[in-house]
């Protein structure tokens, strides 16, 4: 079964009809009449949408549209190509689908595989694009990490709070054994006080004075601890304050610009939007059509006649056949508008959502700043407030002192001097209570905090794990796809016989690699011809392990020109051991002003 | 309440539910911060 294609307006040709018979067919002309012309038409039949748009020069250069028509088998269609900008536009789905392997399929000096082997490069990106490597790949580098990043940065807060505990319930065990301490004292001196008790001329005043002037004390030791930790916080703010402005400042710089895109991008996804919908409306619309016609043929019941319900004259099956295949290829073209109008606003909300992150940074940055601000004021405001709690306390602890000390004059030295110890004691053990209380109320806040970092670091492990075994995952995959390319490299080198190798292999650096009378080989080693040779044998070998069905495989006259030998073999094999039905070599013809397709070399 | 600690056994069915969001739409950080909050509750 032949193979037929109409180019129209693609590369060099304006218009040509072309048969491929199965098997061989050599395309040959002089230079510059049109053989990569087919080449590249072959290449619009095959390429996806992303791919096929990055080749403008595949138009004519006089035209603004041109297209490639087949019919082979079951297929009977044609994909459209337009101008736009500096880009193509496509219309129409691929006519035989290659599941985006193209690589595969045309041998000539744009392969990316016999590019990479006659420069000795490795093939990993190559390889990486036969499996999932690249969505595992955006997966590790752009969210695995930066969230672990995120877990880590809030971890870092609660685990300074942590490492906090440790050294605070080592000061609260330091206090509590000075407290201990002087309790033991002050037991020892009670009993001398109690005795000498009665001795002393208004001693429940003293007591009451003492008291109240013991309790203002602990008061300040407690207040004079806290401003301690809030000293301490505050340059850390600060700087981190300060570290924040200077980020603000470069995310402002750019703010205006990055909103009016944002502007631009929300009208621009309106304009699109309508455009969908209208598209769809048309896509409604045809389909109603295309049911009307359907339900003319099977004549049900409120269709009562086989008139055109427009002009009323009989539908004959050939006027119903030429309107339903004209809906049908009108259909075909809005919906690859459709699709199109859908991937540009796919691309248009993926932009704006990363705008609308980048200005979401701005806003959490802001409220950061307020917040670290906030703190600040409070921390000032609280430091401000103590100092003068703690000045007034002072003063009344000082003016108690005064009232203690009249009232003492009266006694005796011995009984004093017993009083002025209890005193001391009873001052220093309120001092310690005060910085117990507030070391207690620390420890309570960091303990807290201590709960949520445990949550985090679990989170982060696992995160970290997650990203290894993704790692793992990678190298699994890229490894099966090898494995895959060796095995059938074997096969087809061992069937092509060449025998200048013993083996030909892709090895772990995912470069191709050789063993020539038992010994290893770079590929730097070896002639030029022998790298393109190997490169199409990759090629080929990728081709029966994934696209065994595709029904075509092109070789460039610049491809087999490194040795024609060889490449006859090549070509042999392709024709012979494979399921490939048409093998399309272009070759150089020194006469004639014609493209014309011969059976044999 | 003591946090539930995901087992490695869970990893690759997390990894498939991160690459299925990355196929369907954008996967950022923040999602993944959110399926971290549910799978720690």
């Amino acid at each position: 079964m032949n193979m037929d294609i109409k180019i129209g307006k693609i590369s060099g040709i304006q218009s040509e009809s072309i048969s491929l018979s199965e098997g061989l067919n050599v395309i040959q002309a002089p230079n510059a009449i049109g053989k990569t012309s087919i080449v590249n038409a072959l290449k619009i039949t095959t390429l996806p949408d992303k791919e096929l748009k990055l080749h403008p020069e595949f138009l004519n250069d006089s035209a603004n549209d041109g297209f490639v028509a087949v019919e082979f088998e079951k297929i009977k269609d044609d994909r459209k190509i337009r101008r736009y900008g500096k880009e193509l536009a496509v219309v129409g789905n691929p006519l035989f689908n290659s599941n985006g392997k193209s690589e595969l399929l045309f041998a000539d000096p744009d392969n990316e595989i016999i590019h990479e082997t006659i420069k000795g490069n490795s093939i990993e990106p190559f390889i990486e694009r036969f499996s999932n490597v690249a969505e595992y790949k955006k997966l590790n580098s752009e969210v695995v990490e930066d969230t672990i990043d995120k877990l880590k940065a809030f971890y870092d807060e609660d685990a300074e709070a942590v490492s906090k505990i440790k050294s605070t319930e080592k000061e609260i065990g330091n206090v509590t054994a000075e407290r201990e301490k002087l309790l033991n004292e002050r037991k020892k001196v009670n009993v001398l006080y109690e005795r000498e008790k009665t001795q002393i001329k208004d001693s429940g005043k003293i007591e009451i004075l003492n008291k109240s002037k013991n309790e203002l004390l602990e008061d300040v030791a407690r207040l004079k601890q806290g401003l301690k930790s809030k000293a301490k916080e505050l340059p850390l703010l600060e700087s981190e304050l300060k570290d924040n402005e200077k980020t603000r400042t470069e995310y402002n710089k750019n703010k205006s610009k990055v909103e009016a895109e944002q502007e631009g991008l929300a009208k621009e996804i309106g304009r699109y939007e309508a455009i969908q919908e209208d598209l769809q409306n048309d896509i409604n619309k045809l389909d109603d059509n295309l049911d009307i016609l359907d339900k003319i043929d099977k004549n049900t019941d409120w269709v009562k006649t086989k008139n055109c319900f427009v002009c009323g004259r009989p539908i004959t099956s050939s006027v119903k056949n030429a309107w339903q295949k004209h809906l049908e290829t009108e259909r075909k073209k809005v919906n690859a508008d459709l699709l199109k109008t859908e991937n540009k606003l796919k691309e248009m909300n993926n932009r704006s959502e990363d705008i609308q992150d980048e200005l979401n940074n701005i806003n959490e940055i802001n409220d950061t700043i307020n917040k670290t601000n906030l703190r600040i004021a409070e921390l000032e405001s609280g430091i401000k407030s103590d100092t003068k709690d703690i000045e007034a306390k002072e003063k009344a602890v000082e003016k108690f002192k005064e009232d203690i000390k009249n009232l003492e004059k009266q006694i005796n030295p011995e009984t004093l001097k017993i009083l002025r110890q209890k005193g001391t004691l009873d001052e220093n053990i309120g001092e310690m209570n005060g910085k117990l209380k507030d070391l207690e109320e620390n420890l309570k806040e960091f303990s807290e905090q201590e709960k949520t970092a445990i949550v985090l670091k679990r989170k982060i492990e696992f995160m970290s794990q997650v990203k290894e075994f993704i790692k793992r995952k990678i190298i699994e995959m890229k490894d099966g796809v090898k494995n895959k390319f060796n095995l059938r490299i074997k096969e087809v080198y061992s069937v092509l016989d060449f025998k200048n190798f013993d083996s030909v292999s892709i090895n772990d650096s995912y470069r191709i690699e050789v063993v020539r009378k038992g010994k290893q080989q770079e590929l730097n080693r070896l002639s030029t011809s022998e790298r393109v040779t190997l490169g199409v044998v990759v090629m080929l070998a990728g081709k029966e392990e994934y696209l065994p069905d595709f029904p075509f495989f092109v070789l460039d006259e610049v491809t087999t020109a490194y040795d024609p030998l060889r490449f006859k073999k090549i070509i042999d094999y392709i024709v012979q051991k494979t399921k490939t039905k048409y093998v399309v070599v272009t070759a150089f013809s020194p006469t004639g002003d014609k493209i014309k397709i011969q059976r044999s070399i | 309440m003591e946090n539930k600690k995901p087992t490695e056994k869970e990893i690759p069915d997390f990894v498939t539910e991160m690459i299925s969001k990355i196929k369907t739409s954008k996967l950022s950080s923040n999602n993944v911060l959110d399926m971290l909050e549910e799978k720690f509750k």
